[in-house]
């Protein structure tokens, strides 16, 4: 019995092991992301202004198994997981104002504020809103710099997936083999893999939860700058003296 | 004779002042506004106020030869956004009571924690710009958002 148990345990790790090392492509099929090659790179950018902010989604497909024969057998399409980010500098009248504003834009939005500093605040807002909240922030001044950048973690996260898989698939297996058990060395032992494979499976969860998150909801940073502190260049100044002498001093002072 | 030439010149100051006056350009402010006395060198030919704080004023420009209305909107857009930091919260067509076509922009801007709301409407009639403002408290101005738009709807241009 004994000897079974340690051939078990034996057979699990040398199972954990290869799970762990598997390449993605071996666990995943052979996924392409819109082109042979892997996942088109997606590094930091500075997009210009009349750039789409958000690259269409493209769907992950499995190839089919035989490489040759051009027919897929199966064909599974998966959204790809990206996590969008911005950063802004914008030049505003007012600081403070423009503060409280983005977080009630992040609130409207259903997003949240993650932290803020005297002229910078960090918001996340779902992803499907994104775009939305970058067009608000831009409108709130005059837009110095933006930096938008997608990453694409489909990989990441698809490998944390397949880990958690095989790390619960483990416990089942040694849950069964603990109702078996019966030498309380065994049992020890077993238990002792339980707990670590208990362990592995919580940090998985964590990361995947983590990610899933960062996926929902992107981070725009946006730092204010006061107008009056905005670069000379960016104040170029009209030859019409009425436009300085539009909006509401003027016009509500008697 | 004396008394002659001093009648005529009379005569001529009340007919100036007549015609001057009929052509400038002019609103038709809603009921429980006061127009208010425009100063002659003040920026503004026309203003008119309400008991609870809404102005409603109108200026006219000098139109400089091939000034546009995208123009002068584009213009008056990045002073007040780019410039003032208004947040710019709706742009819209405007129309004149002679069907000249105008942009509409509504913004609103933080004073001391309290809200404001500033609405200008700019049309291009011949050789001038012609600018309707209104502003005030959000609170108080959303209740006279009507009354606003109908003001400057009802905007006419001077024949001068």
């Amino acid at each position: 019995m004994r000897q079974l148990i340690l051939a078990s345990l034996v057979l699990i790790g040398a199972a954990c092991l290869c799970g762990g090392c598997a390449s993605p492509q071996s666990r995943y099929l052979s996924y392409e992301f819109g082109g042979k090659d892997g996942p088109p790179a997606l590094p930091s950018v500075q997009l210009p202004p009349e750039a789409p902010l958000l690259p269409p989604a493209t769907p992950l497909v499995a190839a089919a198994p035989d490489a040759q024969d051009p027919t897929p057998l199966l064909t599974v399409v998966e959204p790809r997981k990206v996590v969008y980010a911005g950063r802004f500098n914008v030049a505003v009248g007012d600081v403070a104002v423009s503060i409280q504003a983005t977080k009630a834009l992040a609130d409207k939005l259903g997003g949240y504020m993650l932290r803020m500093t005297t002229n910078t605040i960090v918001i996340r807002v779902p992803s499907d809103k994104f775009d939305a909240a970058v067009e608000a922030v831009g409108r709130m001044g005059m837009v110095i710099d933006k930096e938008v950048t997608a990453q694409d973690v489909t990989d990441q996260y698809f490998d944390i997936e397949m880990r958690l898989k095989n790390a619960k698939a483990t416990q089942q297996k040694l849950l069964a083999l603990l109702e078996k058990s019966q030498a309380v060395r065994d049992t020890l032992e077993i238990e002792k893999e339980l707990q670590r494979i208990t362990t592995e499976i919580e940090r998985l969860e964590g990361q995947l939860n983590k990610l899933s998150h960062e996926v929902a909801y992107s981070m725009l940073t946006v730092a204010f700058t006061e107008t009056r502190n905005a670069p000379a260049e960016t104040r170029v100044k009209l030859p019409f003296y009425w436009l300085g002498r539009l909006g509401l001093d003027e016009l509500l002072s008697f | 004779m004396r008394h002659a030439t001093i009648l005529t010149v009379l005569a001529c100051v009340v007919l100036s002042c007549g015609v001057l006056g009929g052509c400038s350009p002019k609103m038709q402010m809603p009921s429980g506004f006061v127009e208010v006395e425009t100063y002659q060198r003040g920026p503004y030919t026309q203003r008119a106020v309400s008991a609870d704080g809404v102005v409603i004023a109108l200026r006219s420009e000098t139109n400089p030869k091939d000034a546009t209305l995208d123009f002068w909107v584009t213009a008056i857009r990045d002073e007040l956004v780019n410039r003032r930091g208004y947040t710019l919260a709706k742009e819209e067509p405007a129309e004149a009571a002679n069907g000249a076509k105008g942009k509409l922009l509504t913004c609103t801007a933080n004073r001391s924690g309290v809200e404001f709301t500033y609405l200008v409407a700019v049309y291009v009639m011949g050789g001038q710009v012609l600018v309707a403002e209104a502003g005030g408290k959000s609170e108080t101005v959303v209740h006279r958002l009507g009354d606003i738009r109908q003001a400057m709807a009802s905007l006419r241009a001077g024949g001068i």
